[in-house]
């Protein structure tokens, strides 16, 4: 071999060598710069596995709330959430939310959604329920939902006389929970009762708005008989296990005020009211230490108001009653019998529950004379007055049951008003007799002080308040002439329209002060994402819900203020039902399945142009080798 | 041993059982989450821990479970059951109240039951596969398969509302509601117009029951060589039937009825609920979801009695049933 034909040799295999190493740089290159596009998958994610897991619970009892849980539980899976449902009975329910130290998920006997219903009241004040000095278990913020803004718009609604001002806080709180949604508001049923046609003068309005017997009549007959689905247990109005204790009490027991017709505040045992001087009153709610020396783990989520503020507010109240109110038996009612009833229902050791708010804006009262008593206010409050208010009893028969020291629970408790001997009130109805798990009966009071003031007598000669458990039962009852009303708590909703069929019954509905909602743990890791929160809410189909399982009789939710109530703000649509927002919401919570597509390019050139210079590279790397070797061959043969 | 000392023997058995009974079910109830304080202030606003701290030392709710139970066998020593947490009166008197209730409809029922099976088992058993026998072994299917629920509302719609003959449920019509109203004849058989609906459903489930057994057992019985002997003698069949196979094959009919007792007073909180009907069961569920202990305890340890003592009954029973029975 010549020296030329070496170095001929020796460029073509320069020029393969190089081929070779450009085409497998090339191709190395081009494949380090393959885009993987993440196309959103959009169907139904229930096939495959979950993002992560939760509970839901809710309690036995209501079954329109345990079949629509059931139904949010199955669409769960659609958006990625593996949820498990449990049903529990109320005492456990009870003990995993509102002893919840710290926001225990269900693992850890705590919860991580639940179903429930609260009945909020005309005058709302949600403070207990939202703010965060208010968690569990000092309150009844169950969800551990903390947010500065709505803590401050709570604060400052709690005390703001003005309702306008108030109302343009409670508005902006309720948008802030609508985004938030720390409570997921379901539906709102209508109250629903069922009389037999004849019966006149039923507002149709819940027991603890306004329910008023004695404005109740059926021509003909002088017993209402009214169908109730709980048992009542002992006659003292302070302490009652069931609301028909308190609402047959409240027939019996009158207080300082009532709701009117339009759910206003107007005077029953009082007369009028005088405010005292305006003083600054230190911040009402908890501060950290406060917190800190009341529950100490509940501080561990270093989370409470920073929002208190001082506030300006009377220092008293000066309430006058009514001249001439007489108790059932004869003796007329005083300021003393005001004070001395205040005090007693305050009291920590007579164990009276169900009267926070009233311990609260209390501050203890001092007699001016025979019919005005000055009530020091404990706590500023908008609605001092409506929540400063409670039953009252005759101080002259009950005064001898101590109201302080160790043995006045007991005493309470074993006293001739509690068992029923001794029953007296100022009411238009005077106690008649009752038997445990049977009935209470009322009988008309014909001497009630409150006709010289044009407040109702009693419609009927007796009032009976029947235990029928069984809804079925209850209603059998109501068609045989039994009995004469089917309360609301019999959940008519659900036969609402075989009840409209039936002759000789009537319907009464109205608009419920409760409603029916998830609310789910916000210290669970996963609920504790607000995206997640709103994606669970799309996923619920609030008016199948109402047409389905409601009959129609109800309304989807979205607000946790009554819709009655001044304070509902009215611009809030409830969620639509709709899984692609959900899905998308779960995007943006960071969950979501994609489908993978593999897009290979050049920098500057088409995925196509990119494959097509590999392989020429390729090609010419080939050719060169080849003729390389063919010229070599060429070459050494001529030699 | 004799008779005598056998039931001696048994009714003081009775009390170290009662002690156990009690103690298991205190145990158990304090295994249930939360009390009756948590239940009552949970859903109250501003349950300050150390409020709800001082109503539970009120009532002694905040020492431990065993302390508790000692001074409940304190009291229970003197027979005193405690007092209601919920109403304030005595156990022993809200007992008292419902148990009347609930022993004469369980007991009417058990009358009702044996009165109906035994002719009905008989028939079937001496007419076999005839259409008497195919007619009432039906019903007894049809009995047993029904839900005491189920039963207790159909009940409820043919004779309360399509017949209208008898009321629905409660126990009294609300005329003889009060405390003014004379207990005389009209009250108490208005009482009893309330207690047949219960009864009839309680009996109809367990006569389905007990007549599919009297059946079984008089079949074997009367398959039995002194039924034969006593044919061969040329008895009178009325006389072969109820003096020699009946009162062999009640045996074993007695021995499930004092079962049936405990499971029908098991079951009464369902009767009673269904026929708003003021007994012990329902009362004892509503204690139960209140946690009132003591009475928890309280009808525990009263039908934990009842059903002792019907056992010791039906022991008795076997003595005279079945003389060669040796205690």
């Amino acid at each position: 071999m010549n020296v030329k034909t070496r170095k001929v040799s020796m460029v073509l295999s320069i020029v393969l060598l190089t081929s070779l190493v450009l085409s497998l740089f090339g191709t190395t290159a081009i494949a380090q710069e393959q885009e993987i596009t993440k196309v959103p998958f959009t169907e139904d994610y229930s096939k495959y596995p979950p993002f992560f897991s939760i509970t839901q619970i809710a309690p036995i009892g209501n079954k329109v709330r345990e079949q629509y849980t059931q139904a949010v539980n199955l669409e769960m899976p659609k958006i990625g959430i593996q949820a498990d449902f449990k049903l529990l009975e109320f005492g456990d329910l009870i003990n995993r939310e509102f002893n919840n130290y710290y926001g225990k998920s269900y693992s850890e006997d705590g919860f991580d959604i639940s179903s429930f219903g609260w009945s909020v009241g005309v005058d709302p004040d949600p403070f207990d329920i939202f703010h965060s000095s208010a968690m569990t278990p000092i309150g009844n913020n169950v969800t551990f939902w903390y947010c500065p803004e709505a803590d401050e718009m709570l604060a400052k609604a709690r005390v703001e006389i003005d309702q306008a001002k108030r109302k343009e806080y409670l508005w902006r709180f309720q948008e802030i929970v609508a985004d938030e949604q720390p409570y997921c508001v379901v539906y709102i049923p209508l109250n629903m009762w069922a009389s037999i046609d004849t019966f006149e003068g039923f507002s149709g309005l819940l027991w603890t708005q306004n329910y008023d017997a004695a404005s109740w009549s059926i021509p003909g007959k002088d017993t209402i008989v009214y169908g109730t689905p709980a048992a009542v247990e002992g006659m003292l109005v302070w302490r009652w296990n069931s609301v028909y204790g308190y609402y047959c009490n409240q027939q019996i027991f009158q207080t300082l005020w009532q709701n009117d017709d339009n759910l206003n505040m107007s005077p029953l045992l009082a007369d009028s009211t005088t405010e005292g001087p305006t003083i600054v009153f230190a911040p009402s709610m908890l501060d950290d230490a406060s917190i800190e020396a009341m529950a100490p783990d509940v501080n561990k989520c270093n989370v409470s108001s920073k929002l208190a503020e001082p506030v300006v507010f009377p220092e008293y109240f000066d309430i006058k009653i009514r001249e001439g109110i007489m108790f059932h038996d004869g003796v007329e009612m005083t300021s003393e019998d005001i004070k001395w009833s205040f005090d007693a229902c305050v009291s920590p050791d007579t164990a009276f529950q169900g009267y926070g708010t009233f311990r609260d804006v209390y501050g203890g009262s001092e007699i001016v004379d025979k019919y005005t008593l000055r009530v020091y206010v404990g706590m500023p409050h908008a609605a001092w007055l409506r929540y400063c208010d409670t039953n009252i009893l005759p101080k002259h028969l009950y005064g001898d049951i101590p109201i302080t020291g160790a043995e006045a629970a007991t005493k309470w408790m074993e006293s001739d008003v509690n068992r029923g001997e001794t029953v007296i009130g100022s009411g238009p109805f005077i106690f008649d007799s009752w038997e445990a798990d049977q009935y209470w009966k009322l009988k008309k009071n014909p001497n009630y002080w409150g006709s010289k003031y044009g407040l109702p007598e009693a419609g009927c000669d007796f009032f009976v308040l029947k235990l029928i458990p069984e809804r079925e039962a209850a209603r059998v009852a109501l068609e045989t002439g039994e009995i004469d009303m089917m309360d609301t708590y019999y959940n008519l909703t659900a036969i609402g329209e075989d009840l409209e069929a039936t002759p000789g019954i009537k319907l009464w509905t109205s608009e419920q002060f409760g409603y029916q909602h998830l609310h789910f743990n916000c210290r669970n890791p996963y609920l504790a994402n607000k995206y997640v929160r709103q994606a669970i809410s799309s996923c619920i189909d609030r008016q199948g819900i109402v047409d389905n399982l409601l009959g129609g009789y109800g309304v989807p939710g979205r607000n946790p203020v009554a819709v009655p109530s001044w304070a509902f703000n009215t611009n809030i649509a409830p969620d639509p039902y709709d899984l692609a927002k959900a899905r998308e919401l779960m995007d943006t919570a960071g969950y979501r399945y994609y489908i993978i597509e593999k897009q290979v390019t050049v920098e500057g050139g088409e995925a196509g142009a990119g494959g097509t210079s590999t392989t020429t590279l390729i090609v010419i790397g080939i050719v060169a080798l080849i003729v390389g070797l063919a010229i070599g061959y060429m070459v050494k043969k001529k030699d | 041993m004799g008779m005598r000392e056998y039931i001696l023997k048994r009714v003081i058995l009775i009390i170290p059982m009662l002690m156990g009974i009690s103690f298991i079910v205190f145990m158990l109830m304090y295994l249930m989450p939360g009390d009756a304080v948590d239940l009552m202030l949970a859903l109250q606003p501003d349950t300050d821990p150390a409020y709800v701290a001082h109503i539970k030392s009120i009532y002694g709710l905040d020492k431990p479970w065993y302390i508790q139970y000692f001074y409940w066998l304190k009291q229970f020593a003197t027979f005193n059951l405690g007092s209601s947490f919920l109403s304030g009166r005595d156990v022993s008197e809200e007992i008292g109240a419902r148990v009347v209730n609930t022993l004469s409809y369980q007991l009417l029922a058990v009358v009702f039951s044996i009165g109906v099976a035994i002719p009905a088992g008989i028939v079937s058993a001496v007419r076999q596969y005839s259409k008497t026998d195919n007619l009432v072994m039906t019903a007894a299917l049809l009995g047993v398969s029904f839900p005491i629920f189920f039963l207790g509302l159909m009940n409820i719609f043919i004779f309360a509302l399509i017949l209208g003959w008898l009321p629905s449920g409660g126990a009294h019509s609300t005329v003889f509601l009060g405390k003014d109203i004379p207990h005389d004849f009209s009250y108490y058989f208005d009482y009893l117009k309330h207690l047949a609906l219960p009864t009839l459903t309680l009996g109809l489930a367990s006569t389905a029951y007990n007549a599919r057994l009297v059946r079984s057992s008089m079949l074997n019985v009367l398959r039995e060589d002194y039924i034969m002997t006593a044919r061969a003698k040329g008895l009178k069949e009325r006389i072969v039937i109820y003096k020699h196979a009946l009162r062999n094959a009640m045996l074993p009919v007695i021995t499930v009825t004092g079962m049936q007792i405990a499971l029908t007073l098991g079951g009464a909180p369902i009767t009673e609920t269904v026929f708003s009907w003021p007994g012990l069961g329902k009362y004892f569920v509503y204690a139960i979801q209140h946690r009132d202990y003591f009475v928890i305890v309280g009808i525990t340890v009263v039908l934990g009695t009842l059903i002792l003592v019907a056992n010791v009954l039906i022991d008795i029973s076997y003595k005279w049933l079945d003389p060669r029975v040796e205690f």
